[in-house]
């Protein structure tokens, strides 16, 4: 085998692993919501607060728990249509609920890019140990006829 | 059972994949021409154990089988974790690709370490009652003994060690359990079946 063939090749198999790379874990940009602004009744915000937020389905049931960002900013995703019950409380006697009417069908989550299908990836591995194990007993062989 | 990249601090991943990349070295020249058939079939299970879950309440955690590698390959359980989590972390995304050392280090030590403890003791052993505690015992063992080493290798990136420790091991208590049982089997089913794989003849 030439030099430059077996240079190439070498590249080859060493860059392949990065366009596999490419799958895997990943998280898709969303936008929209609902949510609150608290306000203390001198207009500064209730900042980094506790946030419990009900559901118009199950009111006794908390649906997600949150913390207010600097400005007593608090926003959620409703899964449904209805009268969302949300608790702002700061832990110093400052407790406010309000509530907050769905009307529109929340949006459907966006569709997640391609992941490995499990089995594709079982396959895969599994072909390439067998075959790296396979080149290491054959190197290994010719080696001791060899020596 | 596979810590994530950004986790660890360099020197804690430098160490890893040095100490490593030695082992692997002496795992290579231990394994002998024939064994190469085995560690394959043995890397390829640990590959696939992997993808097994074991539900933990909300959580979950999943096989791992490094003391069976460990009692069968040796120090070539080295080289066959090392190839087994690449591929887990290029294919799946487990790991990453600069832990690789690390979590090949935390997975393959106990492994190492079941073969230096337990091996001892098959050769003396005589029932398939004995053989299937010791395999009990490595199965869990080594997933013990991994969980404190990746508990370790956090705790020197920083974190405090017993929290760490006591997560990770409170997580994986079912499947030290799941493993010992598994080994168990599989160890009293090669006794039976082909001793030499256990117990190798000394040359």
């Amino acid at each position: 085998m030439k030099l430059s063939t077996t240079i190439a090749r070498a590249a080859f198999y060493c860059l392949l692993p990065f366009s596999v790379f490419a799958h895997g874990l990943g998280a898709e940009r969303i936008e929209g919501g609902t949510g609150i602004a608290a306000t203390y009744s001198d207009g500064s915000p209730m900042a980094f607060v506790d946030v419990t937020v009900y559901a118009p389905d199950a009111e006794e049931e908390i649906f997600q728990e949150g913390t207010t960002d600097r400005d007593g900013r608090f926003v959620f995703f409703p899964a449904m249509t209805g009268k969302w019950m949300i608790e702002v409380d700061d832990g110093m006697g400052h407790a406010l609920r309000k509530e907050v009417e769905v009307l529109n069908e929340p949006a459907a989550l966006p569709s997640p890019s391609a992941k490995t299908n499990p089995l594709t990836g079982v396959i895969t591995g599994l072909s390439i140990i067998f075959g790296l194990f396979g080149c290491w007993a054959l190197w290994r062989s010719r080696r001791g006829a060899k020596g | 059972m596979h810590i994530s990249e950004g986790i660890l601090s360099p020197p804690v991943l430098i160490g890893g994949a040095v100490l490593s990349a030695a082992a692997v070295v002496q795992g290579l020249r231990e394994l002998d021409d024939e064994d190469i058939p085995r560690a394959a079939v043995l890397t390829a299970a640990f590959f696939v154990a992997s993808l097994i879950h074991v539900p933990v309440g909300f959580s979950s955690a999943h096989l791992i089988l490094n003391g069976l590698l460990g009692i069968i390959l040796g120090w070539a359980a080295f080289p066959a974790i090392l190839v087994a989590l690449l591929l887990q972390a290029v294919i799946f995304n487990f790991g990453g690709l600069t832990v690789l050392g690390v979590n090949t280090f935390i997975l393959a030590v106990p492994a190492v370490l079941c073969r230096m403890l337990f091996v001892p003791v098959l050769r003396r052993s005589h029932t398939r009652t004995a053989f299937a505690l010791v395999g009990a015992l490595a199965g869990g063992l080594a997933v013990t003994l991994s969980g404190l080493l990746g508990a370790a290798a956090i705790a020197a990136s920083g974190r405090g060690f017993r929290p760490v420790a006591g997560a990770l091991l409170a997580v994986h208590l079912p499947v030290i359990i799941t493993e010992a049982l598994i080994t168990a089997g599989i160890v009293s089913f090669l006794s039976r079946v082909k001793p030499g794989m256990l117990v190798r003849k000394k040359k």
